[in-house]
């Protein structure tokens, strides 16, 4: 037997992007018939939702927040005007399949299991589960890669993964919300999820996908509509120097990572790679937050590399 | 505020006025606490070309070994550009690429143009293209004109805005260049970038005309260059206007893009706003006066010893030179020679030569100070030698620093340019020494030569320069000078302007005064030029730098955006600086014991991508290397070859000599045989003519032929037909004769029958009349007789008037056939009505009256019957043989008469009673079958008779075969 979710969907005000999840999901509540939540966060800061969802769907219910703040701090609001214990947080740019919903939930009775992701396909490419990339250190740096191909088709249940894609994660509401959500240090996007679910890997929990639940993920209709590329770009390698920052646990790990960190920083200083200059400028800026992050994590069990091990399977 | 100054060099290399104000100018912004990056071209050994490299100064100007730390700094980036590189598209285009990187590299936040010479009108779309308000600087005529000295070769200046003048002295540079052997030398080794203009007396009399011709006269066919020559110097220059005008295009494109322009002259300014259709403002430059005026100024004895005066103070009442012109006005200080000098830049169009021409001869009264140099090796070697060999002193380069103290050891200062002279800065050092000057007449030196005075409107608070009321020499109009003026080129005049100042102590007195009390834009110090600049930086970086952060992006994204614009905005060395101290940090912050430099040396260690791309360029060079070499080996096997070749070529020369001169032959042959085909042709043409008129002729005549074999066909075809006819004919005209022997034997013989018969008949009737007439007049005898008898014999009167006493019967004559009448005597039957009362005494007479009236009438029917029959033998004889057998019966046919009454009756039958037995002279036998039997016999081999052919006399001849018997 089921258990009822809260839907949270935070959304910029792409209306288009956003009814067509909301059509896929009014089909799986109904099928489900345990009267989920449907909960779009408006962080528009024009509250521009309510009034076009109120007719069309009067079963949503539209959570606006008074100000820009981006998807955590979306997520995070979402989190807490949810009803139910489940948290299913989805981006706008992602529908859901049938059955994806009921095969979440049924992961998540797993108490081990902090954080569950359904098989998310980019554009729907059987051949491209968003869910399954991983994470990887190389050459002293973190590096997220995709997964190509075919999944096996023995797989069982769940399948562990490093990180939930923030575009389709369900969690306990109370555990999102202790955690405090996503770091703020990663705002405003990108590798959030990552953080959030090496965290969790860390503090000795499980992220695990679920290749029964399948959604797919459209992605460009958030990111890419809002955001400039170079903007885009800049915040993603800042992310990803952040997230490491963060997690580096052995002094070895941080001299590896250092040493390349200095090779590059030279290199592209006599090339004239000025791009990453300023990458790397932006996320040495935020150290004070790294200091921060690094030391909420004292009651981390792992390191690093011992997390993305076990990530691995 | 961050600044990019392009200039156009630095000292060492370049000590031009105008790349000392780039340099004090951005020493100036420095002291003004504004960030500096010269960028300026510079050859750098050593390096590759377009290779950059950047050296602070502090903003005294001293290199990196001697700058004070704790004065602000400037910095200058060079970019590797040999002297000798001419200038070219593909130069400008690279030098530009390399200022773009520069631009990225420093990210100032306005470029400031200094000039524009050798990066071209790309440098401020490169510029333009990364957001940066830009400024630009006129001191020349570059935003106008290539040549920005607007100047042709021979030193002759042409009129801003004339480009074909100015196409006409590029292609004459070009002429000079590729000038070789003697021609060559003489213009000296070593031209380079820096070879605009050559002194005539260094070419020959000849190149000199030829090079004067071109300049200034128009191409037209004189002798040695016809028509096509001058066609063809045309063209030439017009694909040169053409592509000065595509120059000019371009820098008004690009300058128009600019946001600010200036000028260092009013009239620069003006002249081009008119030029470059887009507004420029004049700003006059400043000059570093307090260093100048700084300078202690020697005072001069009789002796020429110099002796140190007291300090100077910048106050002007006690400024050295006062003290000095109040103890100086003694025989001694009079008969010293004026100190006249020349600064900067010795190049031609400053007029150094027309200066040493000007001061020859004049030792004593002139002393001449040359200061200063120029890559121009063979000029200033050339001057160097002529003002050592007059007298002139020849002090050589300086630098800023040594600057006052040369002005201070001057008296004036000469600028004899022969170019457009704009604002030189010599002339501010000069004022700010305290100098007169003696300068070229141009528009914009005038402007700061003739300045208003204080209180005149003229001018107005922009004039370059003013004068307190009552100081100073009158100048023209309500100017004040501050020098002479001459005009330009112009040694002679320039001498005398020397003399005078020499010679006249109360105007180099005024001269002097009005220099000391100037004010205005001609005493702007750098700093406060420095100052306007900033204050228009400011203006124009205000709005960029608000259009930098995005602000299209979400609100929570903002910060984000906001903290990339500031990093982006940084200089890459500060960036770098901020990362390689935020790498330190982290360091400490990751709890590492390894120092920065340990990581950094672990990090060069590990490989990079700049030692991979490299690793990849050196291949990539190893293999042009190679390929090189391949190339150069391939190049000396077609050396080789190319030699082996010649050896060949020069045996096929000879070769082909002795067939050219075979061939010479074999010409000659063939004109011959040529002349012989022109007759030929001639004569083939004629007979091809006369062949075609034969032919002509030919078809013509077998269309004759044809023609008279179809005629001579149709000939032989009626031949045949006449030949068919002919024997048809002739058998009917042997039937017809048959037929006309018959009727010759009936007809003609009964014709001559009839025709003696007639004879006979008319004889017999011309009797028979007679003897009626007798008998007549007998009867009326016996009338009369009987009259006598009766009236003897007692008869009725009655009875015997009846008697006709004349014959009742009147010869008629009947009308025949043809209208002829032939006399018949007609004896209409008696109608006397008394033939029945007395018949018995006349009836026997009366009885045989009757009766041989009778037998004549039946006579003449007989006679008209048979002249009938004669009319239609005759005619039908006509009719048979008048066309054919003619002769003489038909020509006798013809000619019978149609005497014969037609109307007479015909009796059907002919058989007249006793016509063939009475005797009466006539004896007409009757026809064999009576009339009707000679009609048939006739008719019978007679053709039937036709009426007239209408037809001619050939189509006569064919008949219906049905009509043939």
């Amino acid at each position: 037997m089921t258990r009822p979710v809260s839907i949270v969907i935070p959304s910029l005000g792409d209306l288009h992007q956003l009814e067509r999840a909301l059509t896929a999901l009014r089909a799986e509540v109904q099928a489900r018939g345990v009267e989920d939540q449907l909960l779009v966060v408006d962080d528009t800061g024009t509250d521009v939702l309510r009034s076009a969802l109120d007719v069309p769907w009067p079963e949503v219910r539209v959570h606006a927040r008074k100000e820009n703040g981006g998807f955590a701090a979306a997520a995070f609001d979402g989190a807490q005007a949810a009803d139910y214990r489940l948290m299913l947080l989805l981006q706008p740019d992602v529908v859901v399949r049938p059955g994806a919903i009921t095969a979440l939930v049924e992961a998540l009775v797993d108490g081990s299991v902090f954080a569950a992701a359904p098989r998310i396909l980019e554009h729907g490419d059987e051949d491209r589960p968003v869910s399954r990339r991983v994470l990887a250190i190389e050459d002293g740096r973190l590096g997220v890669h995709d997964t190509r191909g075919p999944m096996p088709a023995d797989e069982g249940q769940t399948v562990p993964i490093a990180f939930a894609p923030s575009c389709a994660l369900l969690v306990r509401r109370e555990e999102f919300l202790a955690a405090g959500g996503f770091d703020e240090l990663f705002a405003p996007l990108y590798f959030e999820d990552v953080d959030f679910g090496l965290t969790a890997w860390r503090r000795g929990r499980r992220i695990v996908e679920v290749p029964a639940a399948v959604v797919e993920h459209h992605a460009g209709g958030t990111v890419s509509t809002h955001v400039p590329d170079a903007l885009a770009r800049a915040a993603y390698e800042r992310n990803r120097l952040l997230v490491q920052w963060k997690h580096l646990g052995s002094k070895r790990e941080a001299h590896d990572h250092l040493v390349s960190l200095w090779r590059d920083a030279l290199d592209a200083g006599l090339a004239g790679r000025r791009d990453e200059l300023v990458h790397l400028a932006l996320a040495l800026g935020e150290l004070d937050g790294v200091d921060a992050a690094r030391a909420s994590l004292v009651d981390a069990r792992i390191n690093l590399g011992t997390a993305l091990a076990r990530a691995r399977g | 505020m961050r600044v990019a100054l392009v200039a156009r060099g630095t000292a060492p290399d370049r000590r031009s006025g105008f790349d000392v104000h780039s340099l004090g100018l951005a020493r100036a912004l420095a002291r003004a606490g504004v960030e500096v990056e010269v960028f300026a071209a510079r050859a750098l050994a050593g390096l590759a070309p377009l290779a950059q490299r950047r050296e602070e100064r502090d903003s005294e100007g001293r290199d990196p070994q001697e700058r004070d730390p704790k004065r602000r700094t400037f910095a200058v980036t060079f970019v590797n550009v040999p002297d000798t590189e001419p200038a070219s598209p593909e130069s400008e285009r690279r030098l530009v690429e390399a200022f773009g990187a520069f631009l990225d590299r420093e990210r100032p936040q306005v470029v400031h143009f200094e000039h524009l010479v050798g990066f071209g009108p790309g440098a401020v779309d490169e510029a333009r293209r990364r957001g940066l308000p830009t400024v630009f600087v006129a001191h020349d005529w570059w935003a106008a004109h290539d040549s920005r000295h607007a100047v042709l070769p021979d030193l002759t200046a042409f009129e801003p805005g004339d480009l074909e003048r100015e196409a006409r002295g590029a292609l004459a540079l070009r002429w000079l260049a590729g000038l070789s052997g003697s021609e060559r030398a003489r213009l000296g080794p070593g031209l380079g970038a820096a070879f605009q203009s050559v002194l005539l007396e260094q070419l020959s009399a000849a190149t000199g005309a030829r090079l004067e011709a071109f300049l200034h006269v128009p191409p037209t066919p004189t002798a040695g260059r016809g028509a096509r020559g001058a066609r063809a110097e045309g063209s030439a220059l017009e694909q040169e206007v053409e592509r000065l005008r595509a120059r000019q295009a371009a820098k008004r494109a690009a300058l128009g893009q600019v946001d600010a322009r200036f000028a260092t002259s009013r009239h620069l300014a003006r002249r081009l706003s008119t030029l470059v259709g887009r507004a420029f403002s004049f700003r006059a430059p400043g000059v570093d006066r307090d260093t100048i005026r700084a300078a202690e100024r020697p005072v001069r004895t009789l002796e020429g010893t110099l002796e140190d005066t007291a300090e100077v103070t910048a106050d002007l009442g006690t400024d050295s030179r006062d003290r000095q012109d109040r103890s100086s006005q003694t025989k001694a200080q009079q008969a010293t020679p004026l100190r006249v000098g020349f600064l900067g830049s010795i190049t031609k169009e400053r007029g150094l030569h027309v200066l040493l021409a000007a001061c020859d001869g004049l030792a004593g009264k002139v002393e001449l100070h040359i200061h200063g140099d120029s890559s121009d090796r063979a000029y200033v070697s050339r001057m160097r030698h002529r003002a050592e060999t007059m007298g002139a002193i020849w002090h050589g380069a300086y630098t800023q620093d040594e600057l006052p103290r040369r002005l201070a050891e001057l008296d004036a200062v000469c600028l004899p340019s022969v170019w457009p002279d704009n604002a030189p800065l010599v002339l501010r050092e000069a004022y700010a020494a305290g100098l007169p000057v003696v300068v070229s007449d141009t528009e914009a030196l005038r402007e700061s030569v003739l300045v208003a005075r204080d209180g005149d409107e003229a001018g107005g608070p922009d004039a370059p320069g003013r004068v307190a009321q009552g100081q100073g020499v009158e100048g023209a109009g309500t100017a004040t000078a501050l020098g002479l003026l001459v005009p330009p080129g112009d040694s002679g005049a320039l001498r005398a302007a020397l003399v005078r100042l020499a010679d006249d102590e109360t105007l180099r007195a005024s001269l002097v005064a009005a220099v000391r009390h100037l004010e205005g834009p001609l005493t702007k110090r750098l700093g406060q030029e420095a100052g306007e600049w900033l204050a228009t930086y400011a203006q124009l970086v205000g709005a960029v730098e608000r259009r930098r952060v995005p602000t299209d992006v979400p609100a929570h994204l903002a910060g984000l955006a906001r903290q990339v614009a500031a990093l982006e905005a940084l200089p890459t060395r500060t960036l770098f600086q901020e990362v390689t101290r935020g790498l330190e940090r982290l360091g400490a912050a990751v709890g590492l014991d390894a120092s920065p430099h340990e990581l950094m040396a672990l990090a060069v260690g590990r490989g990079s991508r700049t030692r991979d791309e490299r690793g990849a360029d050196a291949r990539a060079i190893e293999w042009l290397r190679s390929s090189v070499r391949e190339l150069g080996e391939a190049r000396t096997n077609l050396e080789a070859r190319s030699r082996w070749r010649e050896e060949e070529l020069r045996g096929l020369a000879d070769r082909i000599g002795w067939q050219e001169q075979r061939l010479a032959e074999r010409e000659l042959e063939l004109q011959t045989l040529r002349a012989e085909r022109d007759d030929h042709g001639s004569v083939r043409e004629v007979l091809e003519d006369e062949r075609h008129t034969l032919r002509e002729e030919i078809a013509r005549r077998e269309a004759e032929q044809l023609r008279l074999g179809e005629q001579v066909e149709e000939a032989r075809n009626a031949l045949r037909s006449l030949t068919d006819e002919r024997d048809w004919l002739r058998d009917t005209l042997d039937r017809g004769n048959e037929e006309l022997r018959w009727l010759r034997e009936h007809v003609a013989g009964d014709i001559e029958d009839a025709l003696t018969d007639r004879e006979a008949i008319e004889m017999h009737f011309e009797r028979l009349c007679r003897e009626h007439e007798t008998l007549t007049q007998h009867e009326v005898w016996l009338r009369r007789q009987v009259v006598e008898l009766f009236e003897g014999l007692g008869a009725p009167a009655g009875a015997v008037q009846r008697a006709p006493t004349q014959p009742t019967g009147a010869v008629q004559r009947a009308p025949t056939q043809g209208g002829a009448t032939s006399p018949t005597p007609v004896f209409a039957p008696r109608d006397d009505p008394h033939a029945a009362d007395d018949p018995t005494m006349l009836r026997p007479f009366d009885r045989a009256l009757e009766e041989g009236r009778a037998r004549f009438a039946r006579l003449v029917s007989e006679l008209a019957w048979r002249r009938g029959e004669m009319d239609a033998a005759r005619i039908a004889a006509t009719n048979l043989f008048t066309r054919f057998a003619g002769g003489e019966l038909a020509t006798r046919a013809r000619s019978w008469p149609a005497v014969f009454d037609v109307e007479m009756p015909r009796p059907a039958q002919f058989e007249l009673p006793g016509s063939a037995e009475e005797n009466t002279g006539v004896v007409l036998p009757a026809p064999r079958g009576g009339v009707q039997g000679l009609r048939d016999g006739v008719g019978a081999g007679l053709p039937q008779q036709r009426a007239p052919s209408p037809v001619g006399p050939r189509e006569a001849l064919v008949r219906p075969t049905e009509e043939r018997p």
